[in-house]
């Protein structure tokens, strides 16, 4: 609304001084034509006087009409006019010296009110002079009209303009303001709710398909994190729930105490489990995307070589070097993402767990092992690009990770059917807290399929210059 | 007294089992859906706790499964799963009860002991009558496969007729029933409905369910043909 009255009050005083310069430069060419005529009459009297004196009647009934007064003027008065002239006194003051003289008269006849042009010329050897009066009448007239017209036309315009500026501005601008409603009235993310998509590929197409965009991705992000909200409350439910019930139960009916100390200590080790999880993505989560990560210098190979040698149920083969592999980055992480992917390896294996550590040149890391496409500027200044990549793999002989669920692996409290039952271990966050590790230090943790199980490749930029082992 | 327990917390599962056997109550485990569903389907159980997040098949799905068989024990969902809708969808998909993990062992004890006076009588969720279907849940009225559109009153009309299925309805009944008890207005308004109910459930398909009774009011009847 606001541009319509700028664009009215902009154009407005243009088109009134527009309007007025036609109006004056009209009247002035019209009047300048009168005074041409007026001068060649005027002239031509002069020369009729300086041949032979002719009077004024015979002259005006040669050359002029109703509009032309003619009047001689000598030195002393008036010698002659038109008889329509009543007044006795010169129309007009001598003209200069060999030019024309110009002068505009009103009331020059009684009962009319024209305004007269009256051009002076001089009688060629005499101090007399010739005095034309020409009606001005026509030049006031169309200087009338034409004022009146653009009086007229030029407000008619401006409305026009206004109106139609006011329409097209609205007709624009109708889509933002429903856009605006709709945003207003989304007070939730995770409603779903999406403002009207406008089909024009202008600004405001472009403008509601990024908020559609951005609501998208709100969306996303709110339902993921209601799912993980609805997720962890389900998963710490359940080991309470247990806790309870053999508290409750011992009370009526004599269990094993020895069995009852199993219970609850195997129950409290999975709470306290998922509590140390949920708290580990928590943090990360709240930091967001470019929190700190510690920067120590980590002998990948040595701590590796520690996981391995834990005891377990199944021992682990290691492979690869024995080399000293150097990675920047937390050492605890690191220590965590190496200890549950062996801890996970080991819950599927059937008689054989191998980890193998190695380092790859850049063109010898495939692209799927580096994850998607670095989108936070962090990222961006370190994910993958290295020279050299630390490569750890960790493969098992169990019955491997079908095709569709090789992500989804390593999403929050994600099992996969058969490993549903419980006693097989995890919580179900280990993968998705060694997946946002590896990506912390801008490496990738991916799942693959071996030979016989299922095959998950760590990989980390390194600061290690080739397979010859650094000595430091 | 017999229980089916299906639940995929074995240490849950152990316990709670240990605990009904002290109440006195006979107590098998599942500890997934698939070997629950047969169990139920099988043995002759006067109650099921059911878990509602099992491997195999879900909670859900085994209690729909029982009912689509016409296995009427009462069925209680032991769930960690704590939302409204979560509830909703156990309640119409036919169980009998919801309680939610942590609980109190006496009050599963409790409702279990009440579920089972309340007994295994056939409780379907979808009414019938021949092949007139009403769900209460999804206020769907079909006859053989063609929908039926219904105004409030009027599904409220069949919906008691259908209930007391075989039985006379007095309109008197209908009236406090469906309108309320001290509505002021006379009987005829039962028999405008009813006019209304058969120009829609059975006109159409040229049968005679809701009968007349002279003197005494309306029957519902199976096939009506």
């Amino acid at each position: 609304m606001r541009s319509v009255v700028a664009v009215c009050l902009a154009i407005s005083p243009l088109l009134v001084a527009a309007s007025v310069a036609a109006v004056l430069i009209q009247q002035h060419d019209l009047t300048r034509s009168v005074a041409l005529i007026g001068e060649e009459q005027a002239r031509s009297v002069a020369r009729d006087l300086e041949r032979d004196g002719a009077g004024v009647q015979r002259v005006e009934g040669s050359l002029g009409g109703e509009e032309t007064l003619i009047q001689v003027v000598g030195p002393d008065g008036v010698l002659d006019a038109s008889p329509q002239l009543r007044v006795p006194e010169p129309l007009a003051p001598p003209p200069p010296q060999g030019g024309v003289g110009q002068r505009v008269v009103g009331n020059l006849v009684p009962q009319e009110s024209d305004r007269h042009l009256v051009v002076t010329v001089e009688v060629a050897g005499s101090r007399n002079y010739v005095a034309v009066a020409r009606s001005l009448e026509t030049v006031d007239e169309a200087t009338a009209s034409t004022t009146r017209l653009l009086g007229v036309g030029v407000p008619l315009l401006v409305a026009v303009l206004a109106g139609t500026s006011w329409l097209l501005v609205g007709r624009a601008l109708a889509p933002v303001e429903r856009i605006r409603r709709t945003a207003d009235e989304i007070t939730i993310a995770g409603s779903g709710r999406r403002v009207p998509a406008v089909p024009t590929h202008d600004e405001v197409g472009r403008l509601s398909q990024t908020l559609n965009e951005m609501l998208e991705r709100l969306d996303v992000s709110a339902r993921a994190q209601r799912q993980f909200v609805a997720d962890a409350s389900h998963e710490l439910r359940s080991p309470v729930a247990t806790l309870r019930a053999l508290m409750e139960v011992s009370a009526t009916v004599p269990l094993d105490q020895a069995e009852l100390r199993r219970d609850v200590l195997a129950e409290t080790a999975r709470l306290e489990r998922l509590v140390v999880g949920l708290l580990v993505l928590a943090r990360r989560d709240a930091a967001g995307p470019l929190r700190p990560v510690r920067d120590d210098p980590v002998d990948l190979a040595d701590l590796v070589a520690r996981e391995v040698a834990r005891p377990r149920r199944l021992p682990v083969q290691a492979g690869g070097t024995d080399d000293q592999v150097l990675v920047r980055g937390d050492p605890d992480a690191l220590g965590t993402v190496v200890s549950n992917l062996l801890d996970n390896a080991e819950r599927h294996a059937t008689s054989t767990v191998t980890a193998a550590l190695s380092l790859a040149q850049d063109a010898a890391v495939p692209e799927h092992w580096r994850g998607p496409a670095p989108r936070t500027p962090r990222e961006d200044r370190t994910a993958g690009r290295s020279a050299w990549w630390a490569v750890l793999t960790v493969t098992d002989d169990g019955a491997g990770v079908p095709e569709h669920e090789r992500e989804r692996i390593f999403e929050r409290f994600v099992r996969l059917d058969e490993a549903r039952t419980r006693d097989a271990g995890g919580a179900g966050l280990g993968l998705a807290i060694s997946r946002a590790i590896a990506v912390d230090h801008a490496g990738w943790l991916a799942c693959e399929v071996g030979p016989g199980g299922a095959v998950f490749v760590l990989v980390l930029p390194t600061s290690s210059s080739g397979p010859v082992a650094w000595t430091g | 007294m017999r229980v089916l327990l299906v639940e995929d917390e074995r240490t849950l599962a152990r316990t709670i089992a240990r605990g009904l056997q002290a109440e006195g109550m006979l107590t098998d485990v599942a500890h997934d859906g698939l070997v629950g569903l047969e169990r139920a389907l099988d043995g002759d159980y006067d109650v099921v706790v059911l878990d509602i997040m099992l491997p195999g098949r879900n909670g859900y799905d085994v209690c729909r499964s029982m009912r689509a068989a016409e296995a009427w024990a009462p069925v209680l969902m032991l769930t960690a799963k704590d939302g409204e809708y979560d509830e909703v969808d156990a309640f119409d998909l036919g169980a009998d009860d919801y309680l939610t993990k942590p609980f109190s062992f006496p009050v599963l004890v409790a409702r279990l002991r009440a579920l089972v006076r309340r007994g295994g009588i056939a409780r379907p969720t979808v009414l019938r009558a021949g092949d007139l279907a009403l769900d209460p849940a999804t206020r769907e009225v079909s006859r053989g496969d063609e929908q039926i559109d219904l105004t409030a009153r009027e599904f409220a009309v069949l919906h008691h007729l259908m209930r007391h299925r075989g039985m006379v309805v007095s309109k008197l009944d209908l009236l406090q029933a469906v309108w309320d008890l001290h509505h002021e207005g006379s009987e005829n308004v039962v028999e405008v409905y009813v006019g209304y109910l058969r120009r829609k459930v059975d006109v159409p398909f040229g049968r005679q369910s809701i009968q007349t009774v002279r003197g005494s009011g309306y029957r519902l009847v199976g096939d009506g043909r």
